[in-house]
């Protein structure tokens, strides 16, 4: 399914995003990168059809997102939220089972999700006493149980020790594997750098670059785009980003 | 629609058959004869002879005692007072009424003076019980006092008692007044004599308004309720209108502390009453006062009594009680 | 990966959610009973072996198999008096504790109840209207029907203030719900001012009673009560998702805004009925869902059927205690509710919870 952004911009007070312009394949990647409050949240949640643009349109699967009903539009994507609310006395299972509203239940479904992030045995575990990266894993194997084609998913690493950052990234290229089209913002310009196919880099709500990430990931862009200057140094596994904290 | 949605759906509707078939027989059980409304103004259409009464209304226990139809009572209330000694089961539930012991009892009638809910006064009529209800407020003067003793008797075959009580409040009332306007006033510098009934001190100052029976009484002692021209029935004064009317006597609920009036603040630190001490208190007798029957020809001797030092002769009551009906002889 | 083959751990699940249905079971049991006891409470005493033959009375076509050894005033006194009321409770109770479970979802806050939307604030102004301006234009339950049709319209009003954009932000509605109920309490309290002499009789409403509850009352509100109950029970996955959050709700697919005027409305409509006959009762519509999260978790699928069964239990034994426990008084049930239900709850939390509330 292509994801296609035209001329989309959006603006409240004190913030003005776009105009942006791009579109998304089917089967890849796409990584939103950026400083804390350059858009990157808001424009996943323009994509997912929560916000509404002030001009311009998206489209999924040649549809517009606004003209989409809540049921449609989880048919076709599913979303992974930097903040979950965490509901009263809901167990692992209950958080999953929301997520499979659209599909119906499937328990053999819902506990191979589990499984792919270690977490199988926690199903009757309550939920709101996880630890914040436990609540991270669920909340991914939720929407990989919700089954949808697009993915979007707001930092989905954060809290997460390195191990889990690794689980989580080959669970990505996984899906990807499998077809599903990702759309993820995140911080970490290695893993972007070894997983995203597509880059868009934002600063302040404007559209500093869009592109393959071999040609758009450029030590150019990235300074353009953080008020930091970034040099590459070669590591075990090829080259590798670092900012050097010059201001 | 899955096939979950359509049994539950058949579970509900069955259901609502189910209950609405259980009300409709409930609303029919019994097979006995719906209980009627009776008051002073439908007295035309009383039923049979009641021969089992629940009285809720300590008025109407004193009446059918002074009737003579206190054997037809099968149940009374805690604010009976007269006659004395009652050994009946007392049916009152506050705030409401017991209706499982006027079922269990098989009342053919419940007397109340208070309007107990809608749903239970309902239930008794559902059951055949009637209910007769005796007005105790706005409007309740001694023509009404006299219907609804009036009531009574036809309701229990006692017409004959009923008129002579009649006949004796009449003269009673007329010799009251007569004597009052006859009395020598001049302890109080000023007439028309104002005076003031304080029922209750709680929540405001209640007293009795036009229209009620207590007004009555001032108006046979020869006093003006100083009261009565702000609001009918039984209500809360508003104190400036007491500290500007500044009552000569004050007739006291033997609930109020006497010594609270002359507190600072007091509407009534003012007034003559209190500097001259004609303040009284219906003590023992405080029943006899705020029930609307025949007994309140013997208040309105003991507020003569008091404010004019007078004992106005009564004819004799016309039928012969163990138990006297006059507290003023017993003191 | 290997995980799955688990057996073992398969069939620990299964256990669990047969233990679920075995809790939801032996509750239900529980009500049944507390039903048959308090049918034996009451001033009257009536033997055993009569209330007996008197349930038996009742069924069709058993009746003709029963001795009936009783007495007509016992069969009024039970069928009359003491079964409407421990219905009454029972679907009253059930009513506060379904839409306590619904209304806590949809704002997913803890201390929320169905009150908080301007429903008892508005059942108060009906009643007290009727009670203070001496209305019987509608026949001897005007005051119920007031109760109800204002109750309701004060929810509707409520709603549509909070409307913004066509969607409802819970702390929002909340918020238009408290200033609302507010405003129509200073409406009651000066109605209540104009005529002081009606005070008691809007004092005893405002606390709540089942006596007052006969069958012809109690069949439309259990049509009611039943039917929106139900329908508020076929929304369980959508609370559910409602309660992580309206976004979360919408990505998985719930139609949100539909899924809470559906909700809003249908709890408007049991509990205004149920309080328009019972005057209000404080607390169950607050506690039942919490104690029942407690039992079984919050899922809705579990947490909405046990608040009702705990809820009507619950009123039923509170109502026990209200006629009982003065002879010659039946003390208020708001009261009762009041006082036997907090250190209940206290204890239950402290026993409970188990962190659930510390996260």
């Amino acid at each position: 399914m292509k994801v296609e952004l035209d001329s989309v911009t959006f603006s409240v007070p004190s913030f003005e995003l776009g105009p942006l312009n791009f579109s998304i394949e089917e089967g890849t990647i796409t990584a939103i990168i950026g400083k804390n409050g350059s858009g990157k949240s808001t424009t996943l949640k323009l994509i997912h059809g929560d916000l509404r643009p002030d001009t311009g349109s998206i489209r999924i699967d040649g549809s517009k997102v606004s003209s989409l009903s809540s049921s449609q539009l989880a048919e076709k994507t599913s979303f992974v939220w930097q903040e979950i609310y965490s509901p009263m006395s809901f167990s692992v299972r209950d958080v999953m089972n929301v997520s499979g509203y659209k599909r119906g239940f499937d328990e053999d479904r819902m506990m191979m999700a589990l499984d792919e992030v270690g977490l199988a045995s926690f199903i009757d575990r309550d939920f709101s006493v996880l630890s914040g990266g436990e609540r991270r894993l669920v909340t991914l194997a939720a929407a990989i149980y919700q089954d949808s084609e697009i993915m979007i998913m707001d930092e989905p690493t954060n809290f997460l020790d390195i191990d889990n950052q690794i689980l989580v990234y080959k669970i990505m290229k996984r899906l990807k594997m499998a077809g599903k089209t990702l759309i993820l913002s995140m911080h970490d310009l290695d893993a972007v750098h070894h997983l995203a196919d597509f880059v868009l880099i934002l600063r302040n709500g404007n559209n500093i670059a869009w592109g393959r990430t071999i040609s758009t990931l450029t030590i150019e862009n990235l300074n353009k785009a953080f008020n930091v200057s970034f040099q590459t140094y070669d590591t075990v596994n090829g080259s590798s980003f670092v900012g050097s904290y010059k201001g | 629609m899955n096939k979950n949605v359509k049994i539950s759906i058949a579970v509900v509707v069955a259901l609502a058959v189910i209950i609405g078939g259980l009300v409709i027989l409930h609303e029919n059980a019994g097979g006995r004869a719906k209980g009627v409304i009776i008051t002073i103004d439908t007295m035309d259409n009383i039923p049979n002879k009641l021969t089992r009464i629940v009285s809720l209304d300590p008025a109407a226990t004193a009446t059918l005692y002074a009737l003579g139809a206190y054997s037809d009572l099968i149940a009374g209330n805690s604010y009976d007072t007269y006659p004395p000694n009652e050994t009946l089961p007392n049916v009152t539930d506050y705030p409401s009424m017991d209706l499982e012991q006027i079922f269990n009892l098989s009342a053919d009638a419940v007397i109340s003076f208070d309007n107990y809910s809608e749903s239970q006064i309902s239930q008794l009529l559902n059951n055949g019980i009637d209910y007769v209800f005796l007005s105790a407020g706005a409007g309740v003067n001694f023509s009404v006092i006299e219907r609804q003793n009036t009531l009574l008797g036809e309701l229990t075959g006692k017409e004959a008692n009923a008129t002579l009580i009649n006949q004796w409040m009449n003269t009673s009332l007329s010799t009251l007044r007569s004597d009052a306007l006859s009395y020598d006033k001049s302890m109080y510098n000023g007439t028309p004599l104002r005076g003031f009934y304080l029922l209750s001190s709680e929540g405001g100052y209640w007293t009795a308004g036009n229209d009620t029976f207590i007004n009555s009484y001032f108006e046979y002692a020869d006093i003006v309720n100083i009261a009565a021209p702000y609001d009918t029935g039984f209500y809360s004064i508003n104190p400036e209108n007491i500290a500007n009317d500044s009552p000569q006597v004050i007739i006291l609920d033997d609930s109020v502390n006497a010594s609270s009036l002359n507190a600072s603040g007091s509407p009534f630190q003012s007034s003559p009453a209190v500097a001259n001490n004609k303040i009284y208190t219906t003590v023992n007798n405080e029943n006899m006062f705020t029930e609307p029957n025949f007994r309140d020809i013997f208040a309105i001797q003991w507020i003569i009594f008091v404010v004019y030092g007078q004992n106005p002769v009564l004819p004799s009551f016309p039928i012969n009680l163990t138990y006297n009906p006059n507290p003023n002889e017993v003191i | 990966m290997h995980v799955i083959g688990n057996e073992r751990l398969r069939a620990f699940v299964q256990r669990r959610r047969e233990m679920k249905y075995a809790w939801v079971g032996f509750l239900f049991l529980l009500l049944i009973i507390v039903i048959i006891l308090s049918d034996f409470i009451g001033s009257v005493r009536i033997p055993l072996l009569n209330i007996l033959e008197i349930y038996g009375s009742q069924i069709p076509y058993l009746s003709h198999f029963v001795p009936h050894n009783y007495t007509s005033a016992q069969e009024q006194i039970i069928v009359q008096l003491r079964e409407p009321e421990i219905l009454g409770g029972l679907i009253i109770g059930a009513s506060l504790g379904i839409g306590g479970a619904a209304i806590q979802s949809i704002f997913r806050n803890p201390i929320s109840e169905p009150y908080v939307i301007g429903l008892s604030s508005g059942a108060s102004l009906g009643a007290v209207s009727a009670i203070v301006l001496g209305l019987t234009f509608l026949g001897i339950y005007t005051q119920q029907i007031m109760a109800f049709v204002f109750g309701l319209s004060i929810v509707f009003i409520v709603y549509f203030l909070a409307l913004k954009e066509g969607r409802i932000h819970p702390t929002y509605l909340l918020l238009t719900g408290v200033a609302i109920s507010f405003f129509i309490s200073a409406i009651v309290a000066l109605l209540l001012f104009t005529n002081l002499n009606l005070q008691g009789e809007a004092f005893f409403w405002l606390l709540g009673s089942l006596e007052n509850i006969n069958w012809t009352l109690l069949y439309p509100v259990a049509i009611v009560v039943l039917i929106a109950s139900y329908v508020i029970y076929l929304q369980h996955r959508e609370l559910d998702a409602i309660q992580m959050g309206d976004m979360h709700a919408r990505s998985v697919g719930v139609n949100v805004e539909r899924t809470k005027r559906l909700t809003i409305f249908l709890v408007a409509l049991s509990v205004s009925a149920s309080v328009s006959i019972s005057g209000l009762i404080g607390f169950v519509g607050l506690v039942m869902p919490h104690l029942s999260r407690m039992l079984l978790g919050g899922s809705n699928k579990y947490v909405i059927p046990v608040s009702g069964i705990l809820g009507a239990m619950f009123l039923i034994c509170a109502d026990d205690i209200a006629r009982g426990i003065v002879s010659g008084v039946v003390i208020p049930i708001g009261i009762v509710t009041g006082i036997i239900g907090v250190p209940f709850l206290l204890y239950f939390m402290r026993r409970l919870t188990g962190g659930r509330y510390e996260g």
